[in-house]
């Protein structure tokens, strides 16, 4: 009875001061569950349903992983923040244990409390988590302009029993550490609290300086290497190109030299980080012995040396929240660079339809019927061409398969876009490139053989038959306008109206030889994506005698050879951006622990000074000091120790940032044209201002509640 | 010499506890104090010599009565003005130091200085200055962790005199000094308050100590209980036999737990 009251006044005592800690231990919940809810759910599925299969296994890795690692993070966060709860009331346990009580008595109290921490956290957190869970599909849809079907977060039991297990391990844990803490602990220790002093003999004077000269070493070589680096030889883009026998390129990446100093260098910057905290409270102390005309005014000694004192105790885990925080500024603003990025290659985003379907069809199938019913009866608005009788042609031996097609067919499509088609003579192929391919090697060649069958029917006679190669450049949108099949290729041959392919009947072309293709059907439509996804989506599922091919980019397989093909604007946005999804998903989700991890420790830290420096404030009281000038001393404080890491981790996390900038720029790398590097440093600009603004939010709040719990004493 | 008392004190009542466990650390005390005295408490522990000390610096407040410094009623005064007058016009020498312990000696004697914003020049050479008076040069930078007692106790009363204040108030600021070194301090608050005019109301339970006042008062149980004032002619020496001989009238002997 006795127990569970004091352990209920403790609980609103701590929920009072350390409200901006119990808040982070809310949204990690929170956090937790909306990610884990999004993992769960038909968001992963639907997206991988479609997605190539190396992507699929290796998503699925990368987010167990993740995971995996957020919550060990946060494992130690709640281990930390605790020890910092006891620590705080270390004096008052040991009275406790002065007056009579027991240990386990004692132990039961801390279990109590962590147990009432651990159900107010989950269920504030999980209450929090679905309806943000909701919202996660809104967000998707504005932030990256795409629409995923299947992607609606429904409130799921499974999620929420796994949170709170979870959750609730973690607390259990450290309740377990928290009893271990306490019948370890003499009386005494407990009853002498912490306070521990800086010892600034000469052998810190030396080692100070050592570690500063070390950490301006190893800034300086990371700076160095970042602005200095050789980036085509590091993302290993410079191929020496040589060809086998067969015609086949044989690529070798260079050297891995860029990419080992860049290792260095990433060693560098740990390093520098750990030295330059080591090293910051003895510098700190020699400048307020050296610089008197600064400290001996107000109270700016006394700031100065409750900073150094603060930096000399913390200056480890102030290495970790620095180095975090520059993975989490990096992740954060890269990410955004390389989800703009993907969202800027987007090229697609000109197509002139929403969607296209094309079906492909022995000659006895009535195509038309089938797409009249499944489409046209939901008045999706047909507009654009109807082609039949494209040929596909695959011709091995190059880089990849390339799509091969009748002039006719070609030229269809282009005409549609009044855009003109040169003519090929009869020895002649139209090699048929988008601008940003040209620097590929493949278009060294001049000539190409073309391998197929005469007599289709007997297949006696194999003809092979040489051609040159004319290069056409053709604007990228055209390439990719109509078909799906031209939006991956972006490599096409068309075949001069002489080699006539028309007779040739349907095989599945293979090994070289050319194939006649089933009667082709193709149109296009203007529909708004959340319309016609839900369709295909149904369609695919529905369709009678037939399903779909997950292996295969949205391929809807009927039966009797005929093939359902259904591409829309939005879909291939999807795709094109898987990466920059899961991207946005990963880089929010670890960047967010991070800095929330990082701030609310250097909150707790901040807290657990001014609980220790209390009688030091007082005597300022007594010495004629008003309110007025501690809290700035408070605040000046606040600043700096916020400011630290800050600065640091922007600054790494800006040279960092340098690496990939080129990139960015399109410098390096298939990039498309038409990427607008200053939207995306801007937009980048505009992230970096968010986790700012994150930050200001932590560094107010902390200093509110320290101020508060400052006047209260 | 002037007759305007620098400090009122009328009346003035200290409980502290809540209603149902009340303890008169202070009750009804009256007395004044001229500006340029030397004024000495003495009174047994518990007695509530240190509550009156502190209501007196402000640090405390009243539950009762009104305290005047300079004609000026503290009572009325608001926080900030507390503080300013607190920083300016006052020295307080705690009874347990009050060193913050973050800062060498050097720095807590200056602080007393950087907070008036006085020229960082001007402070170093008046903290060197004090504390040579004092004897704690060799001191200067250490951490009060790092010294002994009697070098906490000086360096806490360089704090408080190093802004040469208008009323020094000292609390057992002798406790922890060898006699030699009490010599010393004494000497030099009696130079204070000669030579400086200083006005000094020191709580001490050393008679040896106290035989430098010009004026002791005598506290029981929270009231005033005699009252002693140095003779114009008397030598330290005979107010000193005079002081013991009150000191075993209130029962206790001059060797009182601090
Ligand atoms: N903050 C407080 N809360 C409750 N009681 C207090 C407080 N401060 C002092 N007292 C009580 O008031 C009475 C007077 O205390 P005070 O410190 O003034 O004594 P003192 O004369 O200075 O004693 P000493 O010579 O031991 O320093 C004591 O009984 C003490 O227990
Ligand atoms: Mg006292």
């Amino acid at each position: 009875m006795m127990l569970s009251k004091l352990s209920i006044r403790n609980m609103r005592r701590s929920l009072r001061d350390y409200a901006l800690y119990f808040g982070t231990l809310i949204i990690s919940v929170t956090i937790f569950y909306v990610f884990n809810s999004l993992a769960n759910q038909s968001f992963l599925e639907s997206i991988l349903f479609r997605a190539p299969e190396h992507f699929t296994a290796n998503i699925e890795a990368a987010m167990t992983a993740i995971s995996a690692f957020v919550s060990v993070l946060l494992i130690f966060l709640i281990i930390y923040g605790n020890s910092f709860l006891i620590k705080r009331r270390e004096k008052e346990l040991g009275v406790y244990l002065t007056l009579g009580m027991d240990r386990t008595d004692v132990a039961k109290i801390l279990f109590g409390e962590t147990f009432l921490i651990a159900v107010l956290a989950i269920v504030v957190g999980i209450g929090l988590g679905v309806p943000l869970s909701q919202l996660m599909s809104v967000m998707i849809f504005h932030f990256l302009g795409v629409y995923i079907p299947g992607l609606t977060f429904v409130f799921s039991w499974g999620v929420v029993f796994r949170t709170t297990l979870y959750f609730g391990f973690v607390f259990l844990s450290v309740s377990i550490v928290n009893v271990a803490t306490v019948s370890r602990s003499k009386i005494l220790h407990l009853l002498s609290g912490s306070s521990k002093q800086v010892n600034f003999s000469k052998f810190f004077g030396i080692l100070s300086g050592g570690a500063f000269i070390l950490a301006l070493v190893g800034f300086g070589y990371w700076v160095f290497t970042t602005l200095t680096l050789d980036l085509d030889d590091l993302f290993g883009l410079n191929f020496d190109v040589s060809f086998t026998e067969d015609g086949l390129p044989v690529s070798e990446a260079s050297s891995s030299l860029s990419g080992a100093s860049l290792m260095l260098a990433f060693s560098g910057l740990v390093v520098g980080v750990f030295a330059f905290f080591l090293s910051l409270a003895g510098v700190l102390a020699f400048i307020v012995k050296r610089c008197k005309k600064i400290t001996f005014y107000g109270l700016n000694v006394f700031t100065l040396r409750q900073l150094t004192r603060r930096l000399h105790l913390n200056w480890l885990s102030l290495s970790f929240i620095t180095l975090m925080m520059t993975v989490s500024i990096f992740m954060l603003v890269a990410g955004r660079g390389t989800v703009l990025m993907g969202a800027n290659a987007m090229v697609y985003t000109d197509r002139p339809f929403d969607g296209t379907v094309s079906v492909r069809h022995t000659p006895n199938f009535d195509a038309l019927e089938v797409v009249d019913e499944v489409f046209l009866l939901r008045e999706f608005e047909l507009s654009g061409t109807r082609i039949d009788s494209i040929v596909d042609i695959e011709v091995q031996g190059w880089i990849d398969w390339i799509n091969g097609f009748a002039y006719e067919d070609v030229s269809a499509i282009f005409d549609f876009h009044n855009t003109p088609l040169p003519t090929p003579a009869s020895n002649e192929i139209l090699l048929l490139v988008s601008g940003l391919d040209l620097d590929d090697t493949y278009l060294l060649k001049e000539q190409i053989t073309v391998t197929y069958f005469e007599n289709w029917v007997s297949r006696d006679h194999i003809v092979e038959e040489t051609f040159d190669l004319v290069l056409v450049v053709v604007s990228e949108n055209l390439l990719v306008t109509s078909d799906q099949i031209l939006i991956f290729d972006q490599v096409v041959l068309v075949f001069p109206p002489s080699l006539d392919l028309s007779d040739m009947p349907f095989v599945h072309s293979s090994g070289g030889i050319i194939g006649r293709e089933r009667n082709h059907f193709l149109f296009d439509f203007n529909v708004e994506a959340h319309v016609a996804e839900p369709i295909f989506w149904e369609f695919a599922r529905t369709i009678p005698s037939g399903g779909w091919n997950p292996t295969e980019y949205d391929i809807f397989h009927t039966t009797n050879n005929n093939m359902f093909n259904v591409t829309t604007t939005n879909w291939i946005r999807v795709n094109s951006n898987l990466m920059s999804i899961f991207l946005t998903f990963a880089t929010l989700y670890i960047g967010g622990i991070f800095l929330l991890v990082s701030l609310t420790i250097l909150f707790l830290q901040q807290m657990i000074d001014v609980v220790e420096s209390k009688k030091r404030y007082a005597t300022l009281l007594q010495l004629g000091v008003d309110d007025q000038m501690r809290s700035r001393s408070l605040l000046a404080q606040g600043i700096a120790y916020f400011l630290i890491p800050l600065t640091l981790a922007s600054l790494h996390s800006f040279f960092a940032l340098q690496i990939l900038l080129p990139v960015f720029a399109g410098e390096i790398g298939d990039s498309p044209a038409g990427i607008d590097f200053n939207h995306i440093v801007r937009a980048m600009s505009i992230t970096f201002l968010w986790v700012v603004v994150v930050y200001l939010i932590y560094f107010i709040l902390s200093y509110v509640q320290t101020k508060r719990v400052l006047d209260r004493g | 010499m002037t007759t305007t008392p620098i400090l009122k004190v009328k009346n003035v009542q200290k409980y502290y506890g809540n209603d149902k466990n009340v303890t008169k650390a202070v009750h009804n005390i009256t007395f004044d104090i001229n500006e340029g005295e030397f004024v000495g408490i003495m009174g047994a522990s518990g007695s509530g010599k240190t509550t009156i000390l502190n209501c007196i610096a402000t640090i405390d407040h009243l539950t009762s009565g009104n305290i005047w410094l300079r004609e000026r009623s503290i009572t009325d005064l608001k926080e900030r003005e507390l503080a300013k007058f607190r920083r300016e016009k006052l020295g307080f020498i705690f009874q347990d130091f009050n060193l913050v312990d973050t800062l060498t000696v050097r720095e807590n004697i200056a602080l007393a200085l950087t907070i008036l914003k006085i020229s960082p020049k001007v402070i170093d050479e008046k903290v060197e200055k004090v504390a040579k008076t004092l004897g704690i040069e060799a001191t200067l930078d250490k951490f009060p962790n790092q010294i002994s007692g009697g070098q906490k106790q000086r360096a806490a009363s360089a704090r408080a005199i190093v802004t040469e204040p208008d009323l020094i108030l000292a609390d057992e600021p002798t406790g922890a000094l060898d006699s030699k070194s009490a010599r010393t301090f004494m000497e030099t608050l009696t130079f204070l308050n000669q030579d400086l005019n200083k006005t000094i109301l020191m709580v001490t339970h050393d008679t040896f100590s106290a035989s430098y006042a010009k004026r002791i008062m005598f506290i029981k149980d929270g009231k005033m209980f005699k009252e002693l004032i140095k003779g114009q002619s008397e030598t330290r020496r005979q107010f000193f036999d005079r002081i013991i001989e009150v000191v075993t009238l209130l029962g206790g002997d001059q060797h009182d737990v601090i």
